[in-house]
């Protein structure tokens, strides 16, 4: 039996997220940027792309295509949410989500059909849920797979759907050009067009041997990619190996050397990987710290200790006693602390007052950060002296330990 | 130098110093035992410079002197010795050779002189203490003593000792943080002679000394200064670097007010123990327990794998109580017990429990629950 599968993709997500947020904003060249001077934009909404503004220009290079753009600085807590919200939208319609990005998902609903009709009627009730309930737009591609789903849904931007029925597979692949897939690269497209392969066409009736002289194990891929074949499963989240290691890491808004400026970044990563571990109940012995030099040289070191722990102060220290001895060779652009070696918190209570006190006191900050945002109580060393800006991860994920909250 | 030892006499020497001897390599000559020639025979000494273990050993010194050689390689080759007899001679550049039966081995040492010498603690105020309560003292608290990164007094065992009309009392007591044992003993001696009265020894030297103590009954010397404690044994002498500190107020963490005692028959709740906690969350160990009028449900839970229950008679007359616990930390305390039954004390959920053997004054043991 032939699956359906849809790719979802939000349109310009972060700067349609702030014009739902601003009215003003709508309608406009608008341009997401971080909160730093090193930033790029981030997202560039549609208005501001037909001037010519692309994700991954710097600031002035956006002023140039289009002197009237307007910046609005990222916030990621509203992205999150509604990336969360989004996310749910789609467990009503199949419990198999693979969360692909925080604007990109996989849904298998080939079993869904009995329920909600075709392919095509799922799409369009997710693309009305999301414009009612949360004010965006999507593109959505209907497959067979989640190679031509994700064809699919770029084909039509923005606010697209399009769907490749099984029957025309073979016809849309016959001319396509073997750069339109999702996993073959300017570096793979030249090799390819040295062998005379241009289209999945070309590409699928190519002789198997050959591609696998040429490309090794992969090359029988490619040849499965050029015919439109994937067997790939949506993997909904949830069922992703058990995490190893919790960890967060951030590039400075300028290169320091400043040992105490740096300190205070640790104290701020020791904070958030340990406030990631309690909520999922999980302790760990393994301490690294990652730096990385302005010359994009990186070093981790690791520290085993005795006792697991998830408290931030803790985690910080134990980061501390890696980094104290270093003698920077030069300016750093990176810091990072994760936590792994990980166990189940056994929720032991401790014999003495102070140690009890201690987890009240970190329960308690739980408890108010949980209710009123990350960071409403912490260290004075951070309020002092501290305003940074986080940016979201590729990993980031709207459930399980992989869930960050900005 | 060079002696003659029967192989028995040198592989006891080598034995009870194979862990002290450091195989972390800082300094290589530590990893090395010092051989001396001394009156009656040779002296064979190991420090980790924690702990310094010197003991004397009957052989026949036919050339006097000193040689350092690895601690582990040489009782590899005195356990497969060929014959009773050996033979040991040391050359200029601190090349050993030993002999026994048509086996020959040659292996290089380090100079004598390079080995740190062990505190001198011979004109410190020496006690006779009772070996047999010593050993007890050691065994029935150190499972206790912690392994703790950043509060190192846990990771010894705290000991106390005052004069008593008609003799003295010893305390000791171990704890990690989330369970505690103490036990206190009244002892012949006098203890007057001591200059210190308390002292955090490492729980590495509590284990050795205990060791050394396990294997027979012999008369018993300790001193007891500011950094130092010091055992005598017959021909064997162990001085051990205490941990600086102050240890916490381990009585404030006893609870006075404990009103739910629970009677049980000490060997039917280890086994009922073992076998619940087979079905604990991934290696919390965590038990639930549940005391009503006349017994104790055992109860475990791991959601990926599935739970275990049972119920054993209990001497218990208050009502009902839930209360989680680690149960390694229960099991422990109840192997260091003799005793056939057990008494335990609780209050609520969150509160410590105190278990105690029926016919045994002044042992305590305190476990903190689980947050179930």
């Amino acid at each position: 039996m032939s699956r359906v599968i849809l790719h979802i993709d939000m349109n310009a997500f972060f700067a349609s997220v702030e014009q739902v947020a601003n009215p003003k904003l709508r309608g406009k060249p608008i341009v997401v940027v971080g909160a730093s001077h090193r930033t790029v934009i981030t997202t560039a909404s549609y208005e501001a792309r037909a001037f010519g503004v692309k994700t991954g220009m710097t600031v002035p290079e956006a002023k140039k295509a289009c002197p009237h753009v307007i910046l609005v600085i990222g916030d990621n807590r509203k992205y999150t949410t509604a990336s969360t919200r989004i996310m749910g939208i789609f467990g009503r319609y199949t419990p198999l989500v693979e969360v692909f990005s925080i604007d990109e998902a996989f849904l298998d609903v080939t079993h869904s059909c009995l329920l909600f009709g075709t392919g095509e009627e799922i799409a369009r009730r997710i693309k009305a849920d999301i414009k009612r309930e949360v004010g965006l737009t999507c593109s959505v591609g209907v497959a067979p797979n989640k190679l031509l789903a994700k064809l699919a849904s770029d084909m039509q931007k923005p606010d697209g759907l399009t769907v490749i029925p099984p029957e025309r597979v073979s016809e849309v692949m016959e001319t396509l050009p073997a750069s339109e897939l999702c996993g073959i690269g300017p570096g793979l497209t030249a090799s390819l067009a040295a062998l005379g392969i241009k289209t999945c066409g070309q590409l699928g009736r190519f002789s198997a041997s050959a591609l696998r002289t040429r490309f090794g194990i992969i090359g029988e891929r490619l040849r499965l990619m050029g015919m439109g074949v994937d067997d790939s499963l949506v993997s909904p989240s949830d069922e992703e190996d058990e995490a190893k290691s919790v960890g967060h890491s951030m590039t400075l808004t300028r290169d320091t050397g400043d040992k105490d400026e740096l300190s205070a970044h640790l104290l701020h990563l020791s904070e958030k990987v340990g406030r990631r571990m309690r909520r999922n109940n999980y302790l760990g012995d393994t301490v690294t710290l990652t730096i990385r030099y302005a010359d994009f040289r990186t070093f981790s070191q690791s520290m085993r200790f005795k006792k697991p722990i998830n408290d931030g102060m803790a985690i910080f220290l134990s980061a501390m006693k890696l980094f104290t001895p270093l003698r920077l060779a030069m300016k750093v652009r990176l810091v990072g602390v994760s936590v792994s070696g990980l166990v189940c918190d056994p929720m032991q209570v401790s014999l003495f007052a102070e140690d009890r006190k201690r987890a009240a006191v970190t329960e308690a900050m739980d408890m108010v950060n949980d209710r009123y945002g990350e960071f409403t109580v912490t260290w004075g060393t951070l309020l002092s002296r501290y305003n940074h800006k986080d940016v979201i991860a590729p990993a980031w994920r709207p459930t399980g330990v992989k869930r960050v909250e900005y | 130098m060079r002696f003659r030892i029967k192989k028995d006499e040198l592989l006891k020497g080598l034995s009870r110093v194979q862990s002290v001897a450091d195989r972390r390599n800082t300094m290589p000559v530590l990893s090395n035992v010092l051989i001396q020639s001394v009156e009656g025979g040779i002296s064979i000494t190991a420090t980790d410079l924690e702990i310094g273990m010197r003991g004397v050993y009957a052989a026949e010194v036919e050339e006097p002197g000193g040689i350092t050689l690895s601690a582990r390689k040489l009782y590899e080759i005195a356990r497969e010795l060929p014959s009773e007899d050996v033979l040991v001679e040391s050359a200029e550049n601190n090349w050993a050779t030993i002999k026994s039966g048509s086996a020959v081995f040659k292996f290089s040492g380090l100079a004598a002189e390079e080995f740190p010498a062990l505190p001198d603690m011979e004109g410190a105020g020496f006690i006779d203490m009772d070996a047999h309560a010593m050993r007890d003292l050691i065994r029935k608290t150190i499972f206790a003593a912690g392994d703790n990164d950043t509060r190192y007094v846990l990771n010894g065992l705290f000991m106390t000792v005052s004069s008593e009309a008609g003799g003295m009392k010893l305390t000791v007591v171990g704890t990690d943080g989330h369970r505690l044992a103490i036990l206190a003993k009244q002892a012949d001696g006098d203890a007057s002679a001591l200059e210190e009265t308390s002292a955090i020894i490492p729980k590495k030297s509590a284990a050795e000394l205990k060791k050394l103590l396990d294997e027979g009954e012999g008369s018993l010397k300790m001193s007891l200064s500011k950094n130092h404690i010091v055992f005598k044994m017959d021909s064997l002498y162990m001085v051990t670097r205490l941990i600086e500190g102050n240890y916490p107020n381990y009585e404030q963490v006893v609870p006075a007010d404990n009103d739910k005692t629970v009677g049980v028959d000490k060997a039917n709740f280890v086994s009922a123990l073992k076998r619940v906690s087979l079905l604990s969350r991934e290696r919390t160990n965590a038990v639930k327990f549940t005391f009503d009028a006349g017994k104790a449900v055992l109860s475990s839970q791991n959601p990926e794998v599935g739970e275990a229950r049972e119920e054993m008679d209990a001497d218990y007359a208050g009502g009902e109580l839930e209360v989680g616990f680690n149960a390694r930390y229960l099991l422990d305390a109840l192997s260091a017990m003799e005793q056939d039954k057990v008494t335990l004390l609780l209050k609520d959920t969150l509160s410590p429990c105190i278990i105690s053997p029926v016919g045994e004054e002044g042992y305590r043991c305190v476990v903190m629950p689980m947050r179930i």
